[in-house]
């Protein structure tokens, strides 16, 4: 049962259920507290969006919330007649609005910069909220629920349909490619950019949603209330949520609850056993609980490519791919060509890449090698769309990419994998690969791919393995999207002779199996002989030699290059 | 005219020395901290208390300065305890965290009443030509210049200052070459912590001499805008930062129909500095 619930992410759903059964016996004293558990549930839920998932730290979520109580509170005072549901819509979209306008502009301010920004937008709104009169303030007027909601038991289980309805809206959202490219963007703006993620929406979508999230908490406090002050908005209780989100895990429903009632029930608890003197010490014990939950998060960190747990390592030299016969099982493709012409990039006075041109011959594996330095990641980097100051033409097929934004380019067909391993540790592999596809994910072609690709099952959560293993999801993602052109940068770096065979007769099929262009970047020779029939090498920026493979291993300037002059 | 800019310099020196222990902290100790007037608010209130209580002016803002001191030293070992290795964001949320705690503790123990400050640097007061110069004006201005020479000459200039730059990049690696980089953290922070007391002292007996204990912990804000104008890194532009800040405030503060809303000017102005110098930073710094 507590499997299930863990399973399914119920537990918070449950807690709402039973919560509603249980305030048919609530005295309005703990009716009226629950509702504000609620509420403060609903704003750490607002904070699970854009800190959690989306990794924009923002402290403004109060502030925000007093938009949102202000605009309610003006279209109760204007229009008493509005439905109730409209003005928690208006109000939750007025916040919205507040929200694209700070953070379109700040779309490259990240970290802790952009925390700084949004503690100084807290403090403006509050400044605004203290200082502009409330509507209707001067004539007595105070929001009246319509009598459907009047007592206050029909509005606790209002508030608790609302938390219900957007909590399962941020679960839907997670399981979509929307929600799921928050995930993707916190863990790396570039690699999100190269599954074809327009990554500036994806964190509009993200801080605006948890804005509407705020506004939407801030309205019900004051329909709750009927009437608001400055002081439920000031910047101080923005750090207080912030620290009780980190604290609870507001992520999922049930720390956003967890969060609400640490708030409203510590002082509570300090009354009841005698330290009611010192319930105003309840936000030093949240800060020592959010010190905690950091250095434990610290300490238990979701593993990066780095450091993938060895334990839980999938086994792929025990486990063999599928083998399939190209010539009898797939149908014969229309193979893309990417030509470079006159490729330059300089960083300052150096130059990084000069005058680099080749075509990729269709429908084969073409190695890339060169000495460190030699700017073959500059070059990913270029194809890519990552470096707006290179010069030159890319074409792929008669497509013109060197114009293109990273992410349109990945939605034109190229695309491309990570050094580090940059699959999206919070994901499974299903979500992943779903995500990396988009409208190319097709359900049933995923046991398939995977078993080609010795991959685990497609529920494991991709931090659960190891660093290798990563790469071969990162490569099942990009072949789900029917890719024109492939890049895999290093895909065997760190693994075994064995896993490297393995990944190298994968490679090797790639082009046949799923009718694309490769270029291979790597430093494994044994794996370039294996598996490319073609190589380009690279050496200060420049091309030094291209054609077949043992041709240009032979070149003389090549193994100058290599070994050093005789 | 001159009012208003002296009293400008006078907070913005302030905000500067705040700004300037944000700086050190932040290049020493890889965190943007949050909590910097907080525990700079412990010393101050201590020497409120103590100044109460008819304890001499000078022992009780050393007395204050200590205690401060102390209360960075305990931040620096939470940091050097649990988040030598974390990354400058996570460091920076403790850092909020600790915010939150440290000015829930203050708030417990000296009350969010607004207190009356005694004039502390009176004696400092000079007169040059016909004009007069405050006593604060003086020791803010005096403390933040000071803080900032001897800072980057410090920091910049010598071996020691160089050494503990490498540190703050990487503690563990650090501590493989023989820099004790736990003690290190939490005598920065220790420094620090005393620097803001010092700065916060200055602003209470100055020119905020009825605000409450939560207001003035808000100041963290021109704090880390001062900061920023220095990119959390020069001193000597953190200190004009903080000087062109306080005199942009208190010129709005003189005009009746925006002075009300003269903290909004924050945001504005750190959204420039960050628009400008985050311009070129289309991506995130994870490359490979």
């Amino acid at each position: 049962m507590v499997n299930v619930l863990k399973k399914y992410a119920l537990g918070g759903d449950c807690a709402l259920l039973l919560l509603a059964i249980a305030s048919i016996w609530l005295s309005s004293y703990y009716t009226f507290l629950f509702t504000s558990v609620l509420m403060t549930a609903i704003t750490c839920l607002s904070i699970g969006i854009t800190t959690e998932r989306a990794g924009i730290i923002s402290l403004c979520q109060v502030g925000l919330s007093g938009v949102g109580a202000w605009v309610a509170m003006w279209l109760g005072f204007h229009f008493p007649n509005m439905p109730i549901l409209l003005i928690l819509l208006l109000s939750g979209l007025s916040a919205a609005i507040l929200g694209l306008l700070l953070i379109v502009p700040t779309l490259r301010v990240r970290g802790i910069n952009l925390a700084i920004i949004t503690l100084s937008f807290a403090l403006a709104i509050y400044i605004v909220l203290t200082r502009v009169e409330l509507p209707g303030m001067m004539e007595g007027y105070s929001f009246d629920r319509p009598d459907w909601l009047y007592d206050e038991k029909p509005y606790l289980l209002f508030v608790i349909a609302i938390t219900f309805v957007i909590s399962r809206g941020i679960v839907w959202i997670e399981q979509q490619p929307t929600g799921a490219s928050w995930f993707a963007v916190r863990y790396s703006e570039r690699a999100a950019a190269s599954l074809g993620i327009n990554v500036s929406i994806s964190k509009v979508m993200a801080f605006v949603s948890g804005a509407f999230i705020a506004g939407i908490s801030g309205s019900l406090l004051l329909m709750q209330l009927g009437n608001i002050t400055s002081q439920n908005f000031e910047p101080y209780a923005s750090l207080i949520i912030f620290a009780l989100a980190i604290l609870a895990k507001s992520r999922f429903l049930s720390g956003a609850l967890f969060a609400g009632v640490l708030t409203w029930f510590t002082p509570q608890i300090l009354s009841l056993v005698g330290l009611g003197e010192w319930k105003d010490i309840a936000d030093l014990m949240f800060a020592c609980g959010a010190i905690f939950a950091l250095s434990q998060n610290t300490k238990n960190k979701v593993p990066s490519a780095k450091n993938a747990p060895s334990e839980t390592k999938h086994n792929k030299a025990e486990e063999k791919p599928q083998q399939m016969n190209p010539d009898s099982q797939t149908p014969s493709f229309h193979y893309a060509s990417m030509t470079l012409k006159n490729i330059s990039l300089s960083y300052g006075a150096v130059k990084a890449l000069n005058n680099v041109s080749f075509t990729l011959a269709p429908g084969k594996v073409t190695g890339l090698i060169g000495p460190n330095g030699a700017g073959k990641s500059s070059l990913v980097d270029v194809i890519s769309g990552f470096c707006p100051t290179m010069s030159g033409e890319i074409t792929l097929e008669q497509d013109k990419l060197d114009t293109q934004p990273a992410f349109k380019r990945a939605n034109m067909g190229l695309r491309r994998t990570f050094q580090q391993g940059r699959a999206v540790p919070e994901l499974t592999i299903k979500q992943y690969i779903h995500l990396a596809s988009g409208r190319q994910f097709q359900e049933h072609r995923l046991p398939t791919l995977l078993n080609q690709l010795a991959c685990p099952h497609q529920n494991t959560l991709i931090a659960h393995i190891d660093v290798g293993t990563r790469r071969l999801v990162e490569i099942a993602g990009a072949l789900m999207s029917k890719p024109k052109v492939l890049l895999l940068d290093e895909p065997a770096a760190g693994m075994s002779s064995v896993e490297s065979e393995h990944l190298g007769n994968l490679i090797r099929q790639i082009p046949a199996l799923f009718g694309c262009t490769v270029l291979l970047i790597e430093h494994d020779m044994s794996l370039i002989r294996h598996v490319c029939s073609d190589l380009i090498v690279l050496e200060y920026g420049e091309v030094l030699a291209a054609g077949p493979v043992e041709e240009t291993l032979n070149d003389p300037s090549v193994v100058e290059a290599y070994l050093g002059a005789a | 005219m001159l009012d208003t800019i002296a009293s400008g310099l006078v907070i913005g020196a302030a905000y500067a020395s705040l700004g300037l222990c944000i700086t050190l902290l932040s290049r020493m100790g890889g965190v943007v901290n949050f909590a910097q007037t907080t525990i700079g608010l412990f010393g101050s209130y201590s020497f409120l208390v103590l100044s109460d209580i008819k304890t001499p002016l000078w022992l009780a803002a050393i007395i204050g300065i200590i205690i401060s001191s102390l209360v960075g030293a305990f931040s620096g070992l939470i940091m050097a305890r649990w988040f030598n290795d974390s990354d400058i964001g996570t460091r920076s949320s403790v850092a909020i965290a600790l915010m939150v705690g440290f000015l829930s503790l203050g708030t417990r123990l000296f009350g969010d009443s607004p207190r009356q400050a005694p004039a502390l640097f009176e004696q400092l007061g000079i007169t040059l030509g016909n004009v007069n110069l405050d006593g604060g004006l003086v020791a803010s201005l005096l403390l933040s210049i000071i803080l900032a020479a001897s800072l980057d000459r410090f920091i910049n200039k010598t071996h020691i200052g160089i050494r503990l730059q490498a540190f703050a990049a990487k503690p563990t690696t650090a501590e493989l070459i023989g820099i004790p980089s736990k003690k290190l953290t939490i005598l920065i922070w220790s420094i620090a912590g005393g620097m803001s007391a010092l700065a916060m002292l200055i602003i209470i007996t100055s020119s905020a001499r009825n605000a409450n204990y939560a207001s003035l912990s808000l100041l963290i804000i021109p704090a880390l805008c001062t900061a920023l104008i220095g990119a959390f890194h020069h001193f000597y532009w953190t200190l004009i930062g903080g000087l062109v800040l306080g005199i942009l405030e208190a010129f709005i503060l003189s005009n009746s129909l925006v002075a009300a809303y003269a903290q909004t000017i924050y945001l504005p102005v750190i959204l420039v500095i960050l628009l400008w110098t985050k311009r070129k930073d289309k991506w995130d710094g994870q490359r490979a």
